[in-house]
């Protein structure tokens, strides 16, 4: 019976050491570090990542959601790419203030697709965080700091031709590939627009009414060019160097500011859908 | 992700394949009857519906037509050794409930061993320190939560009263565990059986204390968080004839998430009940406040993921459909918060009391904002990165979130029938408790009736009339239910709510359910087909939105 | 790794188990709390040796309340034959404050315990409350039953005698 004493007073030091090593991290302010001048130009290839936010301009807890992705873009730079996602319950078209349509075709499949149940919520590079793409804005902070450091494994090039008097936007897409990988990939190209000013539902006290009717709503999905899912980069394995083009053309509708949009293009795996490489380019200079 | 998925199923298969290894070798050794000196139970739940869609209810078209929750429990105890697990399976999960749910495993599994005065539990388990201000974790099944540890627990009774406690582990989300992991120590002291000076002392006093530490990593590079936030609280229990007074108050350092909008104020929660009854009346008064006292073991969760701790509303939970329309629901952030209730028994062959007695519940509960102002001119309230705000302890704040007055009368008329009474008024400030901006405070009178009628042979019927009245939200509702009870086996069911009231002309609808059930032993089926209007289910503290539906449920339940 | 842990921990823990005495078979070995606060180990329930019911109800469960009140207008005539009904609440930190005011109010006379936060509940593989457990006088588990309808009291009050002349 010795060896039960022996575990028993084991498990009697283990409980009172307990209660001693609680952990206490006390925060002192500031409690924000301030920013930094954001990463700029890169010579080479740079990995950047692609945050998709959904929101909805019925959502009083977007702005606030918004707000943080806006923070995340200050603070990364070029290397951090937003969509705006507009679908779902909050992003339905009321009679009023709420009578403008945010909502798109390629976007209520996304939505669908990835179980959006709530707003704000948002994928960064549609890879799992804690076992789920989808998460609070708050770790999209974590999320982006972690897919940020990745090897890239693709170089995107955009060329833009836009066309003033027919509206219409050629984008051309340059795919090298920088690993050497058996699995299948896909190009999605998409057309965002900043700058829309539309009411926005806030739960912000500073806006009794409960509306911001001035809202500036940044990276709107607007469009794709070759459908929600895009097309199959690679049929078969692919090894460093090997290069791919793509073209394709759009036509703005006369509604969408042209100095305002910009064009998101990036490669996904085509089982798991993680986003591997992403690239921005505003459609004017 | 996939690589992920497949170890994960290895380790069920392991901790499935455990289980039926020990149980066989505990009867290998002994060489006894398979069934002698063990005990094996659990239970059985299975709850599917099929969904037929209606556009005027918003009732949605569900593309699996049929969904499905369910779970077994197996449980196996042998000479102060316990072991069981749970498998559960959501084929997809019902609607309303969180679709991460979706699959099947077993996230349940434990071993326990009980031997004197240690108790030792690995793997799975469910704990509360206190009234569960920090700690709690628990299971509703049919609100979806399961916030199980997965870890160690120690309990230890040096001596009569007085039991520490002791856990380490990760909680469980969905089908995997949180990122964070949670540590904590509890101790409770009876004193009159510590003290011998107290022993003979009709005064009764009971002291614990408890401490919680959660980690988890920080990866932000913005902002500076801690990874270690603890949590600290006390609480004292005081006994004298018919009084009882408990209270505890607990602490927590700065832990901004994504509940309280990254801020790095300190919380704080202090619960005090007392109660003053003899046979025939009881009192209760209780008050509490709570201030930014969300507690997760991932700052990064909101809904019912991951919490660490346990807020419960102070306000009535109510029995009946349309009493229960408007729940209050506890603001983590912030409020203040007061309950009183008497319950007393008009004694039998009184004039007032009639020949059986009748007895009366008259409660009352409010609940407010906190104070809170800013910490700088420049700083807004709750300003993500910042110290948030700054309260005054004593002060209600001036947002009313809810007031519930309601009495209740139940009285047995004659050996055949009883019948219940009740009303309630209720303010209900639905901006504040589901999230809304744009809704007007609710509020609602609410008359309800039951009586049950004792038929021969162990037949009897049941009525419910009730109706509620508002200006705002839905406008009026009524609601007739009969029910016919055959003992101990048998029971059919009619219902209608009808929102008669409704301002807008088409959303006059009828919800009807016409159900049946029998239930032999502890095993039961229900069946019912009706239309279900949105709303809020709630068990014990917590409650869940249900989105309308219409179409066929079934139930069954069974224990073993 | 964490699984190898949790594997060795489980034959430790079940090698210590070997030693262990044996325990009265139906009634779970973990402690509930009485209204006054007191620890009771759950296992030492019983009825001095006359058959004994343990129902699991809630403040807020409307057929448990139905069922508690169906009992005690003949509670006077169970308690002629020395019948107890040992009624566990299961109310959790929102109602539990409400069991002693609404038992004294009501004055139920039955014993009563406090299951906070659902060990005993989960240890009797109750899912939904209310939940009946009949206990023969040796305490053993003698029927089991969920929900109530009126008259139920009487099949419980019968069975109850049956178990008593055994």
């Amino acid at each position: 019976m010795l060896l039960q004493k022996i575990i028993r007073s084991i498990f009697l030091i283990s409980f009172i050491s307990l209660g001693f090593l609680v952990g206490c991290d006390i925060i002192e302010p500031p409690y924000v570090t301030e920013f930094e001048s954001p990463n700029g130009d890169h010579g080479e290839v740079v990995q950047k990542v692609l945050l998709e936010e959904f929101t909805g301009h019925q959502c009083p807890n977007c702005p606030e959601g918004s707000a943080i992705a806006a923070e995340i873009k200050d603070w990364y730079g070029d290397r951090v790419v937003i969509m705006s996602i507009h679908a779902g319950w909050f992003a339905r078209v009321s009679d009023g203030m709420f009578s403008y349509d945010f909502q798109t075709e390629e976007g209520n499949a996304l939505n669908n697709f990835f179980g959006v149940n709530q707003n704000p919520i948002g994928m960064v590079n549609r890879t799992p965080f804690n076992a789920n793409p989808l998460m609070g804005p708050y770790a999209w902070w974590d999320a982006v700091a972690q897919a940020i450091e990745q090897e890239p494994a693709f170089g995107l090039e955009l060329e833009l031709s836009f066309d003033a008097g027919s509206a219409n936007l050629t984008a051309g897409i340059d795919v090298h590939t920088l690993m050497q990988s058996s699995c299948q990939y896909r190009l999605s190209v998409f057309l965002t627009e900043s700058g829309i000013i539309k009411p926005q539902r806030t739960n912000n006290p500073d806006f009794p009414s409960g509306v911001i009717e001035d809202y500036e709503h940044k990276y709107v999905l607007r469009t794709s060019f070759n459908g929600t899912w895009g097309e199959m980069v690679n049929e078969s394995s692919i090894k460093v160097g090997d290069n791919f083009t793509f073209g394709y053309t759009i036509t703005l509708d006369q509604d969408w500011v042209p100095e305002n949009c910009s064009v998101v293009a990036f490669i996904y795996h085509a089982t798991t859908m993680e986003v591997i490489q992403v690239e921005e380019k505003p459609v004017t200079p | 992700m996939n690589r992920e998925y497949k170890k994960n199923r290895y380790n069920k298969l392991v901790a499935v394949l455990l289980f039926f290894i020990l149980a066989g070798l505990s009867f290998q050794v002994h060489g006894q009857n398979l069934l002698e000196g063990a005990r094996i139970w659990g239970n059985f739940q299975l709850d599917a519906q099929y969904y037929l869609p209606d556009s005027v209810i918003d009732a949605p078209e569900v593309p699996e037509k049929i969904l499905m929750n369910g779970f077994a429990n197996v449980n196996m105890s042998y000479r102060g050794f316990t072991l069981g697990f749970r498998y559960e399976s959501y084929q997809n999960a019902l609607l309303g409930f969180d679709p991460n749910y979706n699959g099947h495993g077993i996230p349940y599994r434990f071993i326990s061993y009980t031997r004197d005065n240690l108790e030792v539990t690995v793997g799975n388990y469910y704990e509360q320190f206190g009234s569960g201000l920090i700690f709690r974790t628990y299971e509703e099944k049919n609100l979806g939560i399961d916030n199980a540890m997965e870890g160690f627990r120690l309990v230890y009774r040096p001596v009569d009263g007085i039991s520490l406690r002791g856990i380490i582990g990760r909680q469980r989300l969905f089908f995997d565990t949180g990122p964070g992991i949670v540590r904590g120590f509890d101790a409770n002291v009876n004193l009159n059986n510590v003290i011998p000076a107290l022993a003979e002392q009709q005064s009764r006093w009971i002291l614990g204390g408890s401490v919680i530490s959660k980690f988890q990593e920080d990866n932000n590079p913005r902002y500076n968080l801690p990874e270690n936030v603890a949590a600290f609280s006390g609480r004292l229990n005081f006994m004298r004839g018919p009084l009882n007074i408990s209270t505890e108050y607990a602490h927590k350092i700065n832990d901004p998430s994504a509940e309280n909008n990254f801020i790095y104020k300190d919380g704080q929660a202090l619960h005090i009940n007392a109660t003053y009854a003899v046979r025939g009346l009881g009192f209760l008064v209780s008050a509490k406040r709570i201030d930014n006292m969300s507690f997760r073991s991932d700052r990064n969760q909101t809904g019912n993921n991951l919490l660490i701790n346990f807020l419960p509303p102070t306000t009535k939970q109510h029995l009946y459909s349309l009493s229960g329309m408007y729940p209050y629901a506890t603001q983590p952030n912030g409020e203040i918060g007061f309950m009183s209730e008497l319950n007393f028994t008009i004694p039998r062959e009184t004039t007032l009391g009639g020949p059986y007695g009748t007895t009366v519940t008259i409660n009352y509960s409010l609940a407010n904002s906190i104070h809170k102002e800013r910490v700088h001119d420049t700083i807004p309230i709750s300003q993500r990165g910042t110290e948030g705000y700054r309260s005054d302890f004593f002060r209600l704040g001036d947002e009313r979130y809810f007031r519930d007055v309601n009495i209740e009368l139940n009285r047995r008329f004659s050996r055949t029938l009883r019948g219940l009474f009740a009303y309630a008024y209720i303010a209900y400030n639905q901006n504040v408790i589901e999230g809304y901006t744009d809704k007007e405070m609710v509020y609602a009178h609410v008359l309800i009736a039951d009586m049950t009628y004792r038929l021969p042979n162990r037949r009897s019927l049941r009525w419910e009339l009730q109706h509620l009245s508002t200006k705002q939200d839905n406008q009026d509702w009524v609601m007739a239910m009969l029910e016919y009870n055959i003992a101990p086996n048998w029971f059919f069911a009619v219902s209608d709510q009808y929102n008669y009231g409704n301002n807008n002309k088409d959303l006059r609808i009828h919800y009807y359910t016409v159900s049946a059930g029998y239930t032999r032993g502890a095993n039961r089926f229900g069946l019912s087909f009706g239309k279900q209007r949105e709303g809020i289910i709630c068990v014990g503290g917590v409650c869940r939105k249900v989105p309308a539906s219409y179409g066929f449920t079934l139930n069954v339940t069974s224990s073993f | 790794m964490k699984r190898s842990i949790f594997i060795i921990a489980c034959f430790i823990l079940f090698l210590l188990g070997q030693a262990e005495a044996q325990r009265s078979a139906d009634l779970p070995n973990l402690s509930i709390v009485t209204l006054d606060g007191q620890e009771v180990n759950a296992s030492n329930l019983h009825n001095e040796g006359k058959p004994f019911v343990i129902s699991f109800w809630a403040t807020w469960c409307r057929p448990c309340l139905q069922e508690l009140n169906a009992i005690d207008d003949i509670y006077h005539e169970w308690q002629e034959y020395g019948f107890k009904l040992i009624a566990v609440s299961t109310d959790d930190a929102r109602t539990r404050p409400n069991v002693l005011p609404m038992v004294m109010g009501r004055g139920w006379e039955y014993e009563f315990y406090l299951d906070e936060n659902g060990d005993f509940r989960r240890a009797m593989g109750v899912n939904i409350v209310p939940h009946t457990f009949i206990f023969n006088g040796k305490g053993e588990l003698v029927y089991q039953h969920t929900s109530f309808s009126p008259g139920m009291e009487w099949d419980m009050f019968e069975l109850l005698i049956e178990l008593l002349e055994e």
